[in-house]
């Protein structure tokens, strides 16, 4: 210290410049400073390397005096070697030598000093240390630290020491005191989070986890390496899943972002994630078992990543021994070497272990499909499905599934496609007849219980003792019944119910049904006795609150008020919360209605909240009714005017029907002055904004009122408002409508324009003139802008034009698509593009429309267009299966009957000819002239198709005969096909004569010249 | 093949861009002006000797250099690829130019530097390593920034016909599904998507033939096959490229969108968030960026009445059909026979 100037080096606390982490820089002159080292070079080198000899050594630069060294040579030559020994990283050396000191010269003053006592026992206690004599280690080094601890860095691996060989020792008396010491003076040390992890291990190990988890929570909260962090949190995990705590290691698994690419343990992570996601799944959670099982690698990947992070791991200690031969990175290093063991081991177990993959995808997959995401589902089941390499069973189940998930989807088409491949793949499986009664329910939920029910069919058929077959049958039932053929409904549930060891859940069920069903048939003798019987054998069974409101919809059908009452206050006592409660008000209403208690009734139906809009609807009008019935004419217009101004009733409809009952109330209250004028003004008010509806139905009401009200009874009124005089005094409803459309025109009231076009349109299409009628509502297309026109318009407008062959159709139809996606006319949109779409032939794209005309709007008007549209769709497909069922499904429509019936036929007919079943078709060609004969063109038709039919199959006779009873009907004279059958019958007799003799054989009618005549 | 490989290393000398796809062929008289190019190169040979000289023409057996000789000669030696060991050229500094301004995103200044480089090195492929020749991808990189499909592909198919790496030949064919994307090749993405995909080990390998399915797929309306694309990365790929997952989550949120899957779109949203991945604009999907982009999911989610704007109204037409093995190509995990 005295010049500086002098060539060697050592360092020392707090003076000179600072070196690297922690280290300085101090010159001395004084050789006893540095004894053992005579290259100053190297002794640099040293101190840059090793803060801890730069310690040690400058102690004794500073303390050893030189007479003590002339007098002791023995002592510090021992001192001397044993530093070298350290030095040289001869550690067991070192500690025989720095033991010997203290045999030796303990009892010396030198000894004693606290100058030299600091190197000595912090380099002994570090040879202790890592030559493994922990026991010696602790003395040292706690006798160091308690005597002369400073807080100082490089006094921290001193500290960091003594933990390291308690841990060893298994001391653990002292350890939280070294520890805490360590945590709270050297916050920024670069080892700090190692240690806290080392004391999160130490109390797992001493099975303090509250101690353990508190100082987890504290590494998770902190800046510490993420590797760290995780890995702390995977060992709280883990320890919690040994516990059986799987909820809390559950929450603490999901409630992190896991960094995957980041996480040096991925087999540790993923096979916690597994064991945490198969025990959510088997507590129903399965979104959290879905995230859970997110974290999982397929086999071979995880694999190939361990080994890689093992490499790297293997790599990364091997360059810390490298740069680091003074071990100052003890802790560092013991740490990941404890890492690398694990890993190692669980690779190890890993490889020999199977591949957990495919196991683990039905699972990962079944989570999906269990909550509803079956995109993913279809995903994951589809690849199981179709993986060639997977064993018979493993592909089987993802079939399976794969059918389930595009089932949940929606996708019956592929639904279908899936279970009928799946038979063909699989036709022993056991999982066979639950895909075709998956199959069928599919059918069922896309509505069409006749196809359902012959895949019921057809598996009740192949699986005749199967366990579920009682459960087919009761589902063929219902749907028969839904279907409205009772009769096979009523046998498949009476087979059900006659037959033996059906389960009881299923037995409750088919005879409700098979109630429900003679009810249906007004069989309510029968209906009453089954439900009342089930009642009585099955009073706590969770369909008891069906039983009851079923038995009194029944008494009220048989008109039995009383005990219908009487049931139905049972019921709404018992079940006020069941699904039928709504219902069971109404119907009370209806029931005090029929028994003449009308107060009661319009109070009980006041009663019914607007939250189901069909039953309030229904309520209000039979309130109306009751109104109507008793003539409180006034209170009825009040009734209905506080419907219609009503705005918080979002579901509102039957507005026009309300508007007629206001005006007819008016009307009955001798105010017909008012009724035309109130409706006049609704027009005025909503007939030019697109977005109110029911104009037409209003005009409806105004064209019956000027029917019903003479201009008489205004004679008395003073008509001030032009209009009003207008409508009363026009000589008839059409003729105001003409006005009203010249109006309309000259104030530029487009949409009322439209509108008043479509009315007239709609009307000439009733008087059948469907020319008039489609160039009417085409005459509306001149409007400026679609923009003008509402839902209705836009689809009248868009489907005329098209079936007309104008392409600019479409537009107004997608427009309306646009515009109005929820009004119940784009139909009309589904419909006319389904059109467009097979005039283009696109096939597809027509079938897919239609699709969605049955999906979304089956109850349009349309509906019967829109099916036969879709037989032809098939037709042209090839699909004659399937044409074939539109067409039968269209001849199931009760309210089809008529012209639809018979263009279903003629359908049928066609497609059995495209068939080469021409025996069938002939049956429904001859359905149509015996079955319509209302439809002269169509009976024309049928005639001439089944007389070629019967030609065409050799059948000459029936040809002729066919033939002649065409020609025989005068009626039928003026259709084309009439003179193309007398050409044809012409040249069947000239090709085989003998057919004329047979026919007068056979007794028939010879016939005229003139019939042969063209 | 080996031929093969030089003569494309000669096309490269008159101008990169060639594409083999019925357009013209791009001459980038340009490229032949780089001053690097006229600089000498080293060689060393096998037997140890040393050369310098400026290229002066090669073939598929060899090249040769030239040196001036006094004031007016010129001596022009000829080797064989076989003997050379080693060439050095001027101008690897530059990489670290091109570095900058690569991380600057200033493409036209990389691909400035980058083709004065190319046009130096190009000749020399058949004893460059792959690492060396790889460095040009970057260059790919550029052409796809600026949009600039046609020379992008050019280079592609260079550098595809010399790397063999399986690292390194994936990220080239990346690019050039990106480069269909741009120039809405549909049958040449399908086709080089399912060859990655097939002759890909596993998903984590890479995941972008799935998403540019997904956006070829969500081009053509097809938004069910978009979304069971997108599904694969966001089911299968863990710890992959986080631009992948977040085009995944884009599309299958744009499809469900479309398809007015409402709660499903949200629901896609929401795991977006969590997983911290938000897309960002890249040229051969902006399209679909600025329609998510404009998207207000906050409001949809308080009334997802809203779909109506966003829904498609033919999107679920395509609900009723089967899905194709060739538009949502069977994920091949690998399972092991233990």
């Amino acid at each position: 210290m005295d010049s500086p100037s002098l060539s060697r080096g050592v360092a020392q606390p707090g003076s000179a410049p600072a070196l690297g982490a922690g280290g300085r820089w101090f010159e001395s002159s004084r050789p006893d400073h540095f004894p053992s080292s005579s290259n100053p070079t190297l002794s640099l080198n040293l101190m840059k390397r090793t803060l801890l000899i730069l310690l040690m050594c400058s102690h004794h630069g500073v303390s050893v005096s030189l007479a003590a060294q002339q007098e002791s040579m023995t002592f510090v030559e021992l001192y001397s070697m044993a530093r070298q020994q350290f030095l040289s990283e001869n550690y067991e050396s070192a500690v025989s030598h720095f033991s010997q000191i203290e045999e030796f010269f303990a009892e010396e003053e030198e000894f004693q000093e606290e100058v030299f006592q600091k190197p000595y026992r912090s380099m002994y206690g570090m040879s202790a240390l890592l030559s493994g004599r922990n026991e010696i280690a602790v003395e040292q080094l706690e006798n160091y630290l308690s005597t002369h601890y400073q807080k100082t860095k490089e006094e921290a691996l001193l500290v960091m020491g003594l933990i390291w060989a308690l841990r060893k020792q298994g001391d653990s008396g002292k350890l939280s005191q070294w520890y805490d010491l360590f945590l709270q003076d050297y916050p920024d040390h670069r080892d700090r989070y190692l240690v806290q992890f080392d004391k999160m291990v130490w109390h797992f190990e001493l099975d303090q986890d509250g101690k353990a988890e508190a100082e987890f929570q504290r590494i998770w909260d902190s800046i510490a390496p993420s590797d760290l962090r995780y890995r702390s949190r995977l060992m709280v995990i883990q320890r919690l899943m040994d516990q059986g705590d799987l909820q809390k290691s559950s929450d603490l698994l999901l409630s992190a972002h896991w960094e995957i690419s980041s996480m040096p343990e991925l087999a540790f992570l993923a096979f916690n994630s597994l064991k945490v996601g198969e025990w959510l799944m088997a507590e129903g959670r399965y979104e959290e078992a879905i995230k859970a099982f997110s974290k999982v690698p397929f086999y071979s990947v995880l694999l190939e990543k361990q080994r890689s992070q093992l490499k790297t791991l293997d790599m990364g200690l091997a360059s810390l021994q490298k740069d680091d031969p003074t071990h100052r990175s003890i802790i560092r290093e013991s740490h990941y070497r404890t890492v690398a063991t694990q890993m190692r081991e669980r690779l190890k177990h890993l490889e020999v272990g199977s591949d957990y993959t495919v196991t683990f995808l039905l699972k990962y997959g079944r989570c999906f499909l269990f909550s509803g995401r079956y995109a993913e589902a279809w995903v994951i089941f589809r690849s199981l499905a179709l993986r060639g390499e997977l064993d018979a069973l493993e592909k089987e189940q993802g079939w399976y599934h794969w059918i389930l998930a595009s089932y949940g989807a929606g996708n019956w088409d592929e639904a279908r496609s899936l279970c009928l491949r799946f038979g063909e793949l699989y036709p022993d499986s056991a999982l066979l007849p639950k895909a075709l009664f998956m199959l069928a329910r599919t059918q069922q939920d896309a509505g069409d219980l006749a196809r359902a029910n012959l895949v019921l069919s057809d598996l009740m058929k192949r699986f005749p003792v199967h366990e579920d077959f009682p459960k087919w049958q009761m589902t063929r039932g219902f749907n028969f019944a839904k279907l409205g053929e009772s009769g096979d409904a009523l046998r498949d549930f009476e087979e059900v119910i006659d037959s033996n060891s059906v389960p009881e859940v299923i037995l409750i069920r088919t005879r409700y049904w098979k109630a429900v069903t003679l009810s249906s048939e007004n069989r309510f003798i029968d209906a009453l006795q089954g439900l009342e019987s089930l009642l009585l054998e099955h009073p706590t069974h969770w369909m008891c609150p069906d039983f009851l409101y079923r038995i009194g919809m029944i008494h009220y059908s048989m008109r039995d008020y009383e005990r219908s009452e009487e049931t139905l206050h049972r019921y709404l006592s018992d079940f006020p919360e069941h699904h039928f409660s709504h219902e069971a008000k109404v119907l009370l209403g209806d029931v005090s209605m029929a028994k003449g208690e009308l107060d009661r009734a319009i109070k009980l139906f006041a009663e019914v909240l607007p939250n189901d809009p069909k039953l309030f609807m229904y309520s209000q009008f039979q309130i109306g009714k009751i109104l109507k019935a008793t003539e409180a004419y006034d209170e009825l217009e009040r009734h209905f005017k506080i419907y219609v101004d009503d705005l918080t009733f979002a579901g509102k409809a039957r507005i026009s029907e309300a508007l007629y009952w206001i005006a007819w109330a008016m009307n009955q209250q001798d105010r017909p002055h008012e009724a035309i004028p109130f409706l006049l003004k609704a027009v005025r008010d909503y007939g030019n904004d697109p977005h109110s509806g029911e104009l037409l139905e209003i005009l409806d009401q105004l064209a019956g009122l000027k029917k019903s009200v003479s201009t008489e009874s205004f004679a008395n009124v003073d008509l001030e408002d032009e209009r009003v005089l207008e409508f009363v005094t026009s000589t008839n409803f059409q003729s105001w409508i003409e006005l009203e459309i010249e109006r309309a025109q000259q104030i530029s009231a487009q949409t009322y324009f439209a509108r008043l076009q479509l009315y007239e349109a709609l009307q000439l299409r009733r008087r059948k003139e469907y020319d008039l009628a489609r160039a009417a509502i085409q005459n509306i297309s001149l409007v400026d802008s679609m923009e003008v026109l509402d839902a209705q318009l836009l689809g009248e407008v868009g489907l005329a034009l098209l079936e007309d062959e104008f392409e600019s159709g479409e537009r107004y139809l997608r427009r309306l698509l646009v515009r109005f996606p929820n009004t119940p006319h784009k139909a009309l949109a589904f419909y006319g593009l389904a059109l467009f779409k097979l005039r283009q032939d696109e096939t597809d794209a027509a079938k897919k429309w239609l699709l969605k005309f049955e999906k979304e709007t089956a109850n349009h008007s349309r509906a019967a267009d829109a099916k036969l549209l879709m037989g032809e769709v098939y037709a042209r497909i090839g699909d004659f299966e399937e044409g074939i069922e539109a067409y039968r499904e269209l001849l199931r429509w009760k309210q089809a009957r008529g012209k639809p019936h018979v263009d279903a036929l003629k359908g049928l007919a066609r497609l059995h000819q495209l068939n080469n079943e021409n025996d069938k078709a002939i049956a429904y060609w001859q359905r149509v002239y015996t079955l319509y004969r209302a439809y002269l063109e169509d009976v024309s038709e049928a005639y001439l198709r089944s007389a070629e039919l019967f030609e065409k199959i050799g059948d000459f006779r029936s040809g002729l005969k066919s033939y002649d009873e065409f020609i025989g009907q005068k009626d039928l004279s003026g259709f084309s096909d009439y003179v193309t059958a007398k050409q044809k019958r012409r040249e069947l007799v000239t090709k085989h004569p003998e057919l004329l003799i047979l026919e007068d054989e056979h007794g028939g009618e010879p016939l005229k010249e003139e019939d042969l005549r063209l | 093949m080996n031929c093969l490989k030089r003569l494309s290393a000669s096309v490269l000398l008159l101008g990169f861009g060639i594409w083999t796809y019925g357009q013209n062929v791009e001459f980038h008289q340009n490229d032949l002006l780089g001053t690097l190019a006229s600089k000498p190169v080293s060689i060393m040979l096998k037997n140890g000797n040393t050369f310098e000289g400026v290229l002066d023409s090669f073939k598929d057996t060899g090249f040769s250099i030239s040196q001036s000789v006094g004031a007016e000669g010129l001596a022009v030696m000829t080797f064989v690829w076989e003997d050379i060991d080693e060439v050095g050229f001027e101008g690897d500094g530059l990489w670290e130019e091109i570095d900058v301004s690569f991380e600057k995103k200033e493409w036209k200044e990389c691909i400035r530097i980058m083709r004065v480089l190319y046009e130096q090195r190009a000749p020399f492929f058949p004893i460059l390593s792959e690492t060396e020749i790889f460095q040009f991808e970057k260059l790919v990189t550029c052409y796809i920034e600026i949009q600039d499909p046609t020379a992008a592909m050019g280079l592609i198919r260079q550098l595809e016909s010399w790397v063999k790496t399986p690292e390194y030949l994936l990220k080239i064919r990346e690019h050039g599904l990106k480069v269909f994307l741009l120039s809405g090749m549909h049958e040449e993405l399908v086709k080089l998507s399912r060859t990655m995909i097939y002759e890909s080990p596993h998903i984590t390998i890479s995941s972008f033939p799935w998403v540019a399915l997904g956006f070829q797929h969500l081009k053509r309306k097809r938004y069910r096959e978009a979304w069971l694309c997108a599904i694969h990365p966001l089911l299968f790929d863990q710890g992959g490229d986080s631009a992948h997952i977040s085009d995944a989550f884009m599309i299958a949120q744009i499809a469900t969108l479309k398809m007015k899957e409402v709660s499903i779109a949200l629901k896609y949203y929401d795991d977006m968030v969590e997983a911290s991945v938000y897309p960002i604009s890249k040229p051969y999907q902006t399209e679909w960026h600025d329609w998510w982009t404009s998207v207000d999911w906050r409001s949809l989610r308080e009334n997802t009445d809203e779909i109506e704007k966003y829904g498609d109204i033919e999107s679920d037409l395509a609900h009723s059909t089967d899905t194709r093995e060739e538009d949502v190509p069977v994920i091949r995990f690998p399972v092991l026979q233990n």
